[in-house]
């Protein structure tokens, strides 16, 4: 399985990073800059030449956008961050429409795929308490009816 | 995979009352027993998609059973709500332009001579109270598809939100409850990105708050269709194949519609967790396509039947449309999003974006390669038989059958009405010498402040035919009504408006006249006759007597209301049981009664917009403004509580919306706006946004029988509108035998400056104090302020 | 008469009143799904307009218009290169735009058809439908501007920041390849751009929406003041002038 993380070259063009912080400021938590990462989680055998390809072409916007990917881990392992990650990503069984799409247009690559998931990394940065990081994550950033996270202090 | 039985034949009442608890079936004792009964004349236990094939047919919200019921009132007993006003008034009425009402998915009305307009309203407020993005979005996508469901492409969303104080502090929530302003924002969020997507502009709509919907917010979400009159068909027969197309089925919102009968409390999410339907509206944009096509290859279209699949699921959709003939479906065959759904669950399940269409099965083939073509999902999964069975197989196995007799035949139950006695105290009030502040609050009030920031969200003007839109003027103020042109080669229109205001909730029979009333002048503003109206209402627990009384009351003017304005009622849905319950307390929202209306106008280029155009033309108020403050803005920012509700004058009121119609068609008019919130002090202002220009009223000149400048400015007395004339001596013509008077001009200066009634010297006019004496600059600030996010 | 062909695909939705623009101004509409193309049921060749309308095409997933952009490259590449060199027209409106600029067919500067701009989310981050007056560029050449002074269009839009390194806006405005520049930035486009032509002048991408101004009544405040003509239609009237041509 490969995953790959979709980042923004600077904070300036990844407006929901800037909004989610406006509204952790809003519950009064001293956050200091959140910046946003697309994920995918590609079950396939495709090839690390597909997968750059794929990256390049697809996956990520060459103007304002830069990416990684490594094969059998996770987003919070792939981020590099300063502060706190926190993975949202949709319950099994839960539509994904993202995902769908998604291996509509590796597939049109030329890739073989078997599922692709999508998930969200949003690092934070500020001096947070594990309490308050699980408040954001309930209140702000998932459904836990629909969505479940993981966090990591990095 | 062989049917699972489930032992009722015999069992006492107790573990009757398990079974369904423990299914999530919502099923009463008495109905659970008349299930006991057909199955000990069977001879047989039922299987589990028997039991739950009942509970969804029998549910609150596929077969109405309060607005079915018998009611015993104080003053006799009243039997269906729905019989004795809803469509009584509509059959009274016998219009013929009403095409389809009550019947199908949406009521039907005939555009012209060629094609018919139908509309939907639906609630979707449980699941919004769970998950606000994905409850809004399929809830518009949910009430788009009954519009698809009679053979309509949708051409306009609407939608009404109510949601709890936004100020309110988290630590005030009851557990278990989200805050209203992230309620709000996932709402939004999920409307948008639903219609956006799906290519339907949202013009039109409102946000409402009030403490009493904490806990359970309320989303209506509604759509206005059009199609050839000639392609509405119902023509079902024995052989046809059922055919579902769309997305594939999984766990989504299994017992959505009996969970919507159960009331939320702090553990909801966890029991209820499946209710959750997440929507994908590319999906349904892809079924709209193939159907469309489907509709308009040939002649006649290529299925002989349609409905969608919401609530119930497939075990509703096909259960209702195989009603008269039988059906039968092969559950292997639904194309599924995962593995290991029993086929119960695939039964009523609730994924959404899938649609039924039953084919005739000399255009399979054709039809099939319609919807491959947009890679839409089509499988045959079954027939309509003729021996009025429901009958469902998964591979070999029989998985239940079913009379058709009996499942649609849900025992009648009675409730209980009380009247709530109506408190119209007096508040002490003191008068003030200026109202500048209290404008600026009620201005700044959420339920009127500007709602630009949710509605420039909505692609309010895709399909290019929204003509008349939500924000109207130079400046941008807040329209009444919206007007589209649907077709390119007629000049004719269709205006859409709503009225709601759960702050009368104290006197129900009077808050529901007040909405229709604000439906259909909302709609008159902009030039809009030949109206259509339909009823949607929220309320608390019908097993509560004053809450079932206040339901009788609001359906009571629903009839009054329908046959004094000749509008007929057309379509309409109901929300019950929403209350929430903590730590043994219940909070149940205010009655929240929408009505939402659909007119027509021959002519869109004789539409009527609320800005106001040109200085030093004529205001004139017509109707006329009486002591009614009760549930009023102007009490509520002075924390007051207490007064008359607003009642409607019907034979007036109806007369005053002619009247106003005909000298809109006679060109006689610049801009007119209603009074609603705020009364006339509001009115003033928000033209004046709008317009960018300022306004000048004398009080004195007001008809009426007050003398308190406060009470006149600020009453929300219904029917009334303020009117840019041009040409007064035709126009005050018109208006003869009707309260009205020429109360001001309009002022290239922006500013409203507005007179008392009473002066302390009545010779000398000019002495005559100012009561409201504001730069519309400063106005406009205090009403943008509050959504400005 | 001159032939246009607009495409659509799952999601798109800006398609029907696209058909009644280019009917308007003149020239016979194919409406035609991608599925449609690949089949060979329709060929672009028999075409001299093509128009990417607005809408979501699969839903503006990953990004907006990546996803059929790729299908373009990928499926259609060949017939979609021939239709370019023969000069023919193409037109992209919102979603269209993004898809164009996405293939690499616009602004296309080193002739590679390589992604050189993008059209990123909105600086608000929110979906916005407002209308804004928009200044056509004298100095571009592209025949699709010719008679239109200043225009007054809606946007609606949540991806539409045009966004490119310094050095490729530079190049942009030299070689006045810039087709309008908002007036009141409504999303933090850098330099103001709504829309840009590629050197050939053939190929046009916009963000503000023609299709949705062909009449006076879709004024937002025509009420007060009613427009002789809606301000989209002379665009249309343009593109299938110069299709005669070709």
């Amino acid at each position: 399985m490969w995953v790959i993380g979709v980042t923004y070259q600077s904070p300036d063009v990844d407006p929901i990073g800037l909004n989610k912080k406006v509204e952790m400021e809003d519950l009064g938590l001293p956050v200091k800059q959140v910046n946003t990462m697309h994920v995918y989680y590609i079950q396939s055998n495709a090839t690390k030449e597909q997968i750059e390809k794929a990256c390049k072409e697809l996956l990520a916007d060459p103007i304002i956008q830069d990416y990684t990917y490594q094969q059998d881990t996770n987003s919070l392992q792939l981020a590099e961050t300063s502060s706190w990650l926190i993975e949202v990503k949709n319950k099994p069984g839960v539509t994904d429409a993202v995902g769908e799409s998604t291996k509509k247009g590796l597939e049109t690559l030329g890739l073989e795929v078997d599922q692709v998931h999508t998930a969200f990394t949003y690092s934070i940065e500020g001096q947070l308490e594990e309490e308050q990081i699980k408040q954001i994550a309930e209140k702000i950033l998932a459904n836990p009816l629909i969505q479940e996270y993981k966090y990591v202090r990095k | 995979m062989k049917p699972k039985q489930i032992q009722i034949t015999s069992a006492n009442e107790q573990q009757l009352i398990t079974i369904s608890k423990k299914g999530l079936l919502s099923l009463s004792k008495k109905e659970m027993k008349a299930i006991q009964k057909y199955y000990q004349q069977q001879g047989r236990e039922p299987t589990d998609a028997e039991l739950e094939t009942i509970a969804q047919t029998w549910s609150e919200h596929c077969i109405h059973k309060t607005f079915n019921a018998l009611i015993d009132t104080p003053d006799g007993q009243i039997d269906s709500l729905f019989k004795t006003y809803i469509f009584k008034a509509t059959n009274e009425l016998d219009k013929k332009w009403c095409i389809s009402v009550f019947k199908d998915n949406a009521g039907i009305v005939k555009f012209d001579d060629e094609h018919a307009v139908a509309m939907k309203v639906e609630t979707h407020n449980h699941p919004t109270a769970l998950d606000p993005y994905g409850g809004a979005g399929t809830g518009t996508g949910g009430v788009f598809r009954d519009v698809m469901g009679v053979g309509a492409k949708p051409i306009l969303s609407t939608n009404m939100l109510f949601f709890g104080p936004l100020d309110i502090p988290h630590t005030q929530l009851p557990p278990g409850t989200m805050h209203p302003k992230r309620l709000m924002k996932g709402s939004v969020a999920g409307i948008r990105d639903y219609g956006n997507r799906m290519g339907i502009p949202t013009a039109n709509g409102g946000v409402a708050f009030d403490q009493g919907y904490i806990g359970n917010p309320l989303v209506y979400a509604g759509t206005v269709g059009i199609m050839p009159k000639n392609k509405y068909i119902c023509n079902a027969q024995s052989g046809d194949l059922i055919l579902l197309v769309g997305g594939k089925t999984g766990r989504d919102g299994i017992h959505g519609v009996t969970f919507a009968s159960v009331e939320l409390e702090e553990t909801s999410e966890k029991t209820s967790s499946g209710a959750v339907q997440i929507g994908n509206p590319v999906e349904e944009k892809k079924t709209l396509d193939g159907l469309l096509r489907a509709r308009d290859c040939d002649a006649l279209p290529l299925y002989s039947a349609i409905t969608d699949c919401g609530g119930g699921g497939l075990s509703s959709a096909i259960g209702e449309m195989g009603k008269e003939l039988g059906v039968e479906v092969h559950l292997d065959k639904v194309p599924l999003k995962y593995a290991g759904l029993e086929p119960w669950e695939i039964w009523i399940s609730e994924a959404q974006e899938r649609m039924i269409l039953i084919v005739p099965p000399e255009n399979k083939e054709s039809i099939l390669e319609i919807f491959k073509n947009e890679n839409c999902l089509a499988t045959i999964i079954g027939k309509l038989r003729n021996d009025k069975k429901l009958v469902l197989y998964h591979e070999q196995d029989k998985v239940a059958e079913l009379e058709m007799s009996f499942l649609h035949s849900v025992p009648k139950i009675t409730r209980k009405a009380k009247w709530k006695k109506i408190e119209e105290k007096e508040p002490n009030l003191p008068e003030k010498i200026t109202y500048g502040e209290d404008l600026k609050k009620i201005l700044r009030s959420p339920n009127v402040a500007s709602k630009e920031w949710v509605i420039r969200q909505y692609d309010h003007e895709v399909q290019a035919k929204t003509v008349i839109k939500p924000l109207q003027g130079k400046a941008q103020g807040p329209g009444n009504a919206c007007v589209l042109k649907p077709k390119y080669d007629s000049w004719k229109g269709i205006v859409i408006s709503n009225g709601v205001n759960s702050k009368y909730s104290e006197n129900p029979y009077n808050m529901t006249l007040s909405a229709i009333d604000e439906a259909l002048r909302n709609n008159v503003c902009c030039g809009g006759r030949r109206i259509a109206i339909l009823d949607n209402f929220s309320w608390g627990s019908p097993s509560n007597p004053e809450t079932m009384g206040a339901l009788v009351k609001a359906c009571e003017a629903c009839y009054d209301g329908a046959k004094g304005f000749d509008t007929p009622l057309i379509s309409g849905k109901d929300s019950l049981h929403n209350e929430y319950k903590v730590k043994g307390k219940t909070m149940a929202i205010p009655h929240t009664m929408v009505i939402s209306a659909i007119g027509i106008i021959p002519d869109i280029r004789k539409a009527i917009t609320m800005d106001l155009k040109k200085p030093g033309t004529s205001i004139y108020l017509v109707g006329e403004t009486l002591d009614e403050l009760g549930g009023s803005h102007y009490f509520m920012v002075n924390e007051l509580t207490g007064g008359k509700v607003p009642g409607v004058n019907l034979a007036r009121a109806k007369k005053t919306m002619d009247r106003l119609i005909e000298a809109i068609d006679s060109e006689l008019i610049l801009s007119c706006h209603d009074c609603s919130e705020g009364g006339l002090a509001v009115t003033a202002a928000e033209m004046s946004f709008a317009g960018g220009l300022g306004m000048t009223i004398d009080l004195e000149h007001v008809p009426t029988n007050l003398e308190r400048e406060d009470k006149i400015l600020f009453s929300e007395s219904n029917s009334r509108f303020l009117v840019e004339v041009t040409n007064e001596k035709k126009f005050e013509e018109k208006m003869k035998e009707l309260p009205f008077a020429k109360i001001g001009k309009v002022t290239q200066e922006p500013e409203l400056k507005i007179k008392e009634r009473r002066s302390l010297d009545p010779n000398i006019d000019d002495k005559k104090k100012l009561v409201i004496n504001e730069k519309i600059k400063d106005l406009k600030n205090e009403w943008e302020a509050t959504f400005k996010w | 008469m001159v032939k246009a062909i607009i495409l659509r695909v799952e999601g798109t939705n800006c398609d029907e009143e696209l058909v009644n623009a280019f009917q308007l101004a003149g020239a016979e509409v194919t409406l035609a799904h991608i599925n449609e193309l690949l089949k060979n049921k329709i060929s672009l060749e028999d075409h001299q307009i093509l128009a990417l309308p607005g809408g979501f095409s699969h839903g503006d997933d990953i990004s907006a218009g990546v996803i059929l952009a790729n299908q373009l490259k990928q499926l259609l590449g060949k017939q979609l290169n021939k239709f370019i060199e023969e000069e023919k027209a193409v037109i992209g409106i919102c979603n269209g735009f993004q898809i164009l600029v996405k293939t690499g067919l616009l602004p296309n500067l080193s002739g590679n058809q390589e992604q050189e701009v993008t059209l990123a989310f909105n600086s608000s981050g929110l979906f916005r439908n407002q209308w804004v007056h928009l200044e056509t560029q004298k100095e571009n050449t592209c025949p699709f501007l010719k008679n239109m002074e200043n225009i007054y269009l809606p946007i609606a839009h949540a991806e539409g920041r045009f966004i490119a390194t310094q050095e490729t806006i530079e190049q942009i405005e030299e070689q006045n390849l810039i087709a309008f520049k908002y007036v009141g930035n409504p999303n933090g486009s850098i330099n103001d751009i709504a829309g840009i032509s590629n050197s050939q002048g053939n190929i046009l991408g916009l963000m503000p929406h023609p299709e949705r101004f062909l009449h006076p009544w879709m004024h937002p405040y025509w009420t007060l003041e009613q427009p002789e003509q809606g301000d989209g239609i002379q665009l249309f009237k343009n593109i299938v002038e110069h299709a005669k041509k070709v």
